[in-house]
């Protein structure tokens, strides 16, 4: 049996936070972020990967300049 | 076709019969626009369907219609009509808040394209119309945007689905004509189905999304709200000519069209509502009856593992598109935009893309199936328009849907009033045809609504 998923702590987050930009959140919306943070890796863990490496990913962004579209 | 009735004040007939009644000069542009700026007079206070007015430049507008009328040029069939735009599409000298203190003081220099060309065509902007913020939101509704929430037309306790909340709004309760929206997951089709109207999408690219404020650059869709299918086969004619005529489409019988009829798997999202499925089952037999050729049939993935799929797309692209605001000023968003930028800054870029690879194989499945048939049946939301504000009904509203699939496989569908409940709220389901073959989709569409009493009801507001 697998040990279960750490839950994120504030400081965690905020760690995350400072290193990527999000460092003046304020202490609330750091603490919601906490909060998301599990379920946000859960659904990400939990996605079925695709069984070929050669399956790609949806034809996701056009390349028209933005005045064509 | 639903008549132009003259009993009636104007705004209660559908943009089709008002277009027939400017063509015989029965009405001018200028007294139609008198009119649904009048019911907005009267009625706005209690469903907020409106952010921003531009009742001046409506009137200008409406006159210049008229002056040509006179004079003998017709632009477009919309010539004259009064329509309204979500609040996320840009209007040059109007201002464009998509209901967010953030962008409060923002007044664009350009017009969103599709807003540049229906004014073109002689169509007749009213005004803005609310939204969710940033034409977003998780299913909730908080009360802390600076604008207040559009209310649900047949029950003002009732929300209009989202995110094209005033767009629904104002169709059903005759403050336009017609609206634009946009969709991400559901954004039209949503408030189409809550408000009992016809909400169209089309896949990516079909129909312009030039300045209209991005959510979700692989989802997002602009779609038309309208009244019947026939006003939204003009709306799509004028935006898409000169290469369609969906009018002369929606007039062809359905005999002997294939239609593959999907009631699941619905996944974790349960049970629709009795009303919704015995609605739907009848609506079923109604096409039934005029010939086509029912099969049933299943989608190829629970629709739960669809809606899945765009929690990891939706999130995290928002996250990028809006992260300066999310950066220097998230005390300023309502709770709705802030949650899903935070949960979205927190998906991992490898979860990303192996949800862009999920996303591709469910299109192609989905493509496969709608491919077999003409069109396909499905439900739209599974529940009817909840308590405004009231969980988990809100939610529950917005979430199970069968809405998902269509906008990972960027398939054409049409939502449509299927009736009302007991308590007089509209019931929907969902046609979805193959790409490029939306004329099917509003053919079918067109051709239930012809069998049905449905448009003849507006809301006792």
């Amino acid at each position: 049996m697998t040990d279960p998923v750490p839950k994120p702590t504030l400081e965690d987050i905020t760690a995350f936070a400072r290193r990527h930009g999000l460092d003046r959140l304020p202490p609330e919306h750091l603490a919601r972020m906490t909060e998301l943070a599990l379920n946000v890796s859960e659904l990400g863990r939990g996605l079925p990967r695709p069984a070929m490496k050669e399956d790609p990913p949806a034809p996701t962004f056009e390349f028209s300049r933005p005045d064509d579209r | 076709m639903h008549e132009a009735n003259t009993s009636k004040p104007l705004w209660v007939q559908s943009a089709s019969a008002s277009i027939r009644m400017l063509q015989e000069g029965r009405v001018s542009a200028r007294q139609l626009t008198e009119a649904y700026l009048a019911r907005i007079a009267e009625i706005d206070g209690r469903i907020h369907s409106f952010h921003h007015l531009a009742e001046a430049r409506a009137l200008s507008a409406a006159d210049a219609a008229d002056r040509e009328i006179a004079a003998g040029r017709w632009r477009s069939p919309l010539q004259g009509i009064p329509f309204g735009v979500k609040d996320n599409y840009d209007v040059a000298g109007l201002p464009a808040t998509a209901g967010s203190r953030l962008r409060s003081g923002n007044v664009p220099t350009r017009d969103a394209r599709l807003v540049a060309d229906l004014e073109a065509a002689g169509a007749v902007l009213l005004g803005k119309l609310a939204t969710w913020e940033y034409g977003t939101g998780n299913g909730g509704e908080y009360f802390d945007l600076p604008f207040p929430s559009a209310r649900n037309p047949w029950d003002t306790s009732r929300f209009t689905g989202g995110s094209s909340t005033g767009a629904g709004a104002s169709v059903a309760a005759g403050t336009a004509a017609f609206a634009l929206g946009s969709d991400t997951t559901g954004s039209v089709r949503l408030p189409a189905a809550a408000c009992g109207l016809v909400g169209v999408i089309l896949p990516q690219g079909r129909l312009s999304g030039h300045g209209i404020l991005p959510n979700c650059y692989s989802l997002d869709v602009p779609g038309p709200l309208t009244w019947t299918v026939e006003d939204a086969a003009v709306v799509l004619d004028v935006l898409l000519a000169p290469a369609n005529s969906y009018r002369r489409s929606i007039t062809r019988p359905i005999a002997g069209l294939r239609i593959g009829v999907v009631r699941g798997p619905l996944g974790r999202f349960g049970a629709p509502d009795a009303s919704v499925e015995q609605a739907f089952e009848e609506a079923v037999r109604i096409l039934e009856r005029q010939g086509a050729r029912i099969d049933d049939a299943r989608l190829p993935m629970p629709v739960s593992d669809c809606f899945d799929v765009t929690r990891l797309i939706g999130p995290s692209e928002s996250a990028a598109i809006h992260e300066a605001e999310l950066r220097e000023r998230s005390h300023e968003m309502g709770f709705a935009l802030r949650d899903k930028l935070l949960a979205g800054s927190l998906v991992r870029a490898v979860d990303y893309i192996h949800a862009q690879r999920q996303r591709r194989l469910m299109a192609d499945a989905i493509d496969d199936l709608v491919r077999g048939y003409d069109a396909i049946i499905t439900y739209g939301p599974l529940h009817v328009a909840p308590r405004l504000g009231v969980e988990p009904e809100m939610t529950a509203f917005t979430v199970e849907t069968v809405l998902t699939p269509f906008n990972l496989s960027q398939h054409p569908a049409v939502v449509q009033c299927t009736g009302y409940s007991a308590e007089r709220l509209p019931l929907s389901w969902q046609i979805v045809a193959n790409r490029h073959d939306e004329a099917t989709a509003l053919c079918v569409a067109a051709a239930y609504e012809r069998a049905t009493p449905w448009r003849t009801i507006r809301p006792a507001l």
